[in-house]
């Protein structure tokens, strides 16, 4: 629990408190369950103004693991907002959606509980290889299509003030020489003015990257090329071309207090191999206060990779700032042997980079959905503690209360 | 201890496992959806057709191979100065030997756990270019 007291933003509450752990539940194979809370309203809330309380689901998983599954991103969680009159003194309940880690699981519900409110929760996202319609939408958008697609978005529900979806993953295609992971779909941005965005969607030996909270996630343009995540105030980039002497990565999206990350470049001759440029990481930050709470990030950029003869040389993509998705991978050529680079991971909410064959998809950020690798052969039992190559992990929920106290 | 998971529709993957009744933590319309289940399920086991729970199977990671990739130089230190001075003096009448040779300072490396570079260092000491002892060195 993080909690920032005493600080004035302008509106009419004091106070904000964010949930966001879940906890181990076997050791063995690092399987988390839900982290389950109690929250008491401290005696001198405020009862003349409303508390508002924002609830995220669990991102799903990159669906996909040594030629079974679905190399489809994770879908983002869903969001529910409620406002209501609180008790001093009383005790509410606080569930945070973990995330199991399976590449055909369901992230973990997320709520808000207690004695005289309707009880407000947020589903998981559906990992990559899930096709599992979730209930109770409503909003009538079109980030889940309820018709069997992969990697929906979890829903919003009971919110008395808004019920969103997140995010559906980017779409992927398994193989073990030319497979592409989808990237992570985002969890809807905390204004709740609409649902989450989709991943993007790959192409042979290159992922799509990760949804931002206002922007779905950018398709490949072509084999071989990497594109940027996207960003809070934009979309990132895809490369054009790759060659056996080029790679230039695509850039992250713009976000909405700094800059996206720039695409990685290398370059390779018969007989040298640089890297120009690392790929930039998403700039800009967050505001969380007792009455705003604000998205800034850029998305991360894009890698690069080639092969010329015995000289290569290959970076990792970036990873996005809060709520900004991560840069997506490829790889130079079919091989698995040095494929092992790594994809973007997402900023808060956002979705990870996809990745191709044998790359690891790109981590989620809370509440967002984790991109998918185009062949993962490291393992079908992702946790956080045996983070080895394979898909991207969902973010786990995370449930924020707002109040005041009298001063 | 009563214990409670929604089944997946899709799967039967068990999620949101709880000790607490899941009416008093979610929504009605979902919580109806909850069975209850043995102490000992977590996330992520199966709750198959007939209603039996089937633990989540841990599968290990494969083993990581490292190969062996020898600098020019690391190869060159592996052998001793008679045997350096006799692959110098050979390599004009020993094709195989020139082009590893050549292989070698040309990418200043040289993959060790490949089959074709290990036969060839084996014809090496076939051919007493190379000790027994040297070649050990070099080979994984």
């Amino acid at each position: 629990m993080t909690s920032f007291k005493d600080y004035d933003d302008g509106g009419p509450r004091n106070q904000i408190e964010i949930f966001c752990q879940s906890h181990i539940n076997n050791s063995t194979y690092g399987a988390y369950g839900n982290g389950s809370f109690t929250w008491t309203a401290p005696s001198d809330i405020n009862t003349a103004i409303k508390m508002r309380v924002y609830v995220w689901g669990a991102g799903g998983n990159g669906g996909e693991y040594g030629g079974s599954g679905r190399s489809v991103g994770g879908g983002g969680g869903g969001l529910a907002i409620s406002e209501f009159t609180p008790v001093a003194g009383q005790n509410y309940g606080i569930v945070i959606g973990a995330n199991e880690g399976g590449y055909s699981s369901v992230g973990g519900t997320s709520s808000f509980s207690g004695a005289g409110i309707s009880t407000v929760q947020a589903s998981g996202g559906r990992s990559g290889d899930n096709n599992t319609d979730p209930s109770g939408n409503s909003t009538g958008e079109s980030s889940n299509p309820q018709t069997g697609y992969y990697g929906q978005g979890g829903v919003g529900q009971g919110g008395n003030i808004v019920n969103r979806r997140g995010g559906r993953g980017g779409y992927g295609n398994q193989n073990s020489s030319s497979g592409y992971g989808g990237g992570g779909g985002s969890a809807p941005a905390p204004e709740g003015d609409r649902d989450g965005y989709n991943g993007g969607q790959g192409t042979s030996y290159s992922g799509g990257s990760g949804a931002s909270i206002k922007f779905n996630g950018t398709n490949t343009y072509t084999s071989y090329t990497s594109v940027g995540g996207s960003g809070t105030a934009g979309k990132g980039t895809s490369a054009q071309n790759t060659s056996s002497y080029y790679s230039y990565g695509g850039c992250g999206g713009a976000g909405l207090l700094g800059s996206g990350g720039s695409g990685a470049s290398t370059n390779s001759y018969s007989s040298e191999a640089k890297c120009g440029f690392e790929p930039g990481d998403g700039k800009g930050g967050a505001i969380w206060s007792p009455n705003k709470i604000l998205m800034g990030g850029g998305g991360g950029g894009g890698n690069a990779a080639n092969h010329d003869g015995s000289q290569m040389s290959s970076t990792n993509a970036g990873c996005g700032g809060p709520g900004a998705g991560g840069g997506s991978m490829h790889a130079y050529n079919s091989s698995a042997s040095n494929s092992y680079m790594l994809a973007g991971t997402g900023g808060v909410f956002g979705g990870g980079g996809g990745a191709g064959q044998y790359g690891q998809g790109g981590i989620a950020g809370l509440a967002g959905g984790g991109g998918a690798s185009g062949y993962a052969n490291y393992g079908n039992v992702q946790s956080w503690e045996n983070t080895y190559a394979c898909n991207g992990l969902g973010g786990r929920g995370i449930v924020v209360i707002q109040y005041a106290i009298t001063i | 201890m009563t214990k409670w998971a929604f089944p997946d529709p899709n799967n039967g993957t068990l999620v949101d496992v709880t000790e607490i009744d899941p009416a008093k933590i979610f929504v009605a319309e979902y919580a109806a959806q909850f069975v209850e289940v043995p102490d000992d399920t977590n996330n992520g086991d199966v709750r198959n057709s007939k209603g039996k729970i089937e633990k989540k199977e841990f599968v290990a990671p494969p083993e990581v191979v490292q190969e062996k990739v020898l600098t020019e130089a690391d190869f060159l230190s592996s052998l001793t100065r008679d045997e350096r001075k006799g692959i110098k003096a050979a390599r004009a009448s020993n094709e195989d030997l020139d082009d590893f040779m050549t292989m070698l300072e040309k990418r200043t490396l040289v993959n060790m756990s490949d089959a074709d570079n290990q036969a060839d260092v084996k014809a090496f000491v076939t051919a007493k270019l190379i000790s027994q002892a040297s070649a050990d060195k070099i080979l994984p």
